[in-house]
């Protein structure tokens, strides 16, 4: 049986993926603010009893050789594709995807939705961290 | 079922327990003698938004030590815990402040004062006036 691609583009960056790790593509809907959220974080989309992060591909940071610089600005994203590793959930916004045969040509990268999700959950970075915390008094 | 207060806090929905409050104040209240002011919008990290100072209501802790702006209330829901969809930690620049998301349409039995709401663990709140 042929195996087939997701190509997801967003944030200056193509991206290839197997689409049997997709779990869904959505249309862009309003997400939910969350705040205190680290910079990636677009908010969260409420699905399948669920409360899925979804994140913007243009502030992840990627393994070398993907492409883009983190924090160009927002293009026009219209999808939400959601990822499924190891039991956890995730989206991605996208300014384009498309089904694909093939893993990937020039000028696209591929990744795994284990990789992509794993990117989208490391650690803040010192100069996010603290910031908004300390309540302040009237 | 869980009741809980859902106010609109510069444009975000959010939710608390009721339990964990003892009183609302009014914008033109004065704060009690003895108690503390802290400001949830800025603790979140919230700016902006279409509320106006003026219109925000304070919400007194329970315990009573302490008065939490938390902008104006939209009312109470009863919500079922099952139904509060909680947010990896991972999202979150620090520890995150909310049990979850309460959404009206999964967890209540009508169409409540908000559709969808951030609800705030109790707990981290009490950390959070603390700080």
């Amino acid at each position: 049986m042929t195996q087939r691609f997701i190509r997801m583009e967003g944030g200056g960056r193509t991206l290839v993926l197997p689409a049997s790790q997709v779990r869904q593509i959505v249309p862009l809907v309003p997400l939910i603010d969350v705040p205190l959220a680290r910079r990636h974080v677009a908010g969260v989309l409420p699905l399948e009893e669920k409360a899925i992060p979804v994140y913007r591909m243009a502030d992840l940071e990627l393994p070398a050789g993907s492409g883009s610089a983190p924090g160009r600005p927002a293009g026009s994203e219209a999808q939400i594709v959601i990822l499924e590793a190891e039991g956890a959930l995730a989206g991605f916004l996208v300014e384009r995807v498309a089904v694909s045969g093939a893993p990937g040509d020039e000028g696209t990268t591929a990744i795994t939705a284990p990789v992509l999700m794993a990117a989208a959950s490391v650690a803040a970075s010192p100069a996010q961290a603290g910031e908004g915390r300390a309540i302040q008094g009237e | 079922m869980m009741r809980v207060m859902v106010f609109r806090l510069s444009g975000v929905a959010i939710a608390l327990k009721l339990t964990a409050v003892e009183r609302i104040l009014a914008p033109s209240d004065p704060l009690p003698e003895g108690v503390g002011a802290a400001d949830l919008a800025a603790a979140l990290g919230l700016r902006g938004g279409l509320s106006r100072p003026e219109d925000d209501h304070r919400a007194i802790l329970a315990g009573g030590g302490m008065a939490l702006r938390i902008g104006v209330p939209l009312g109470t829901a009863s919500i079922d815990p099952r139904w509060i969809l909680p947010l990896p930690g991972y999202m979150f620049r620090q520890r995150s402040p909310f049990r979850g998301v309460i959404v009206a349409a999964a967890g209540s039995a009508g169409a409540g004062p908000a559709e969808r709401a951030l609800l705030l663990d109790e707990g981290e709140l009490a950390e959070l006036s603390r700080e």
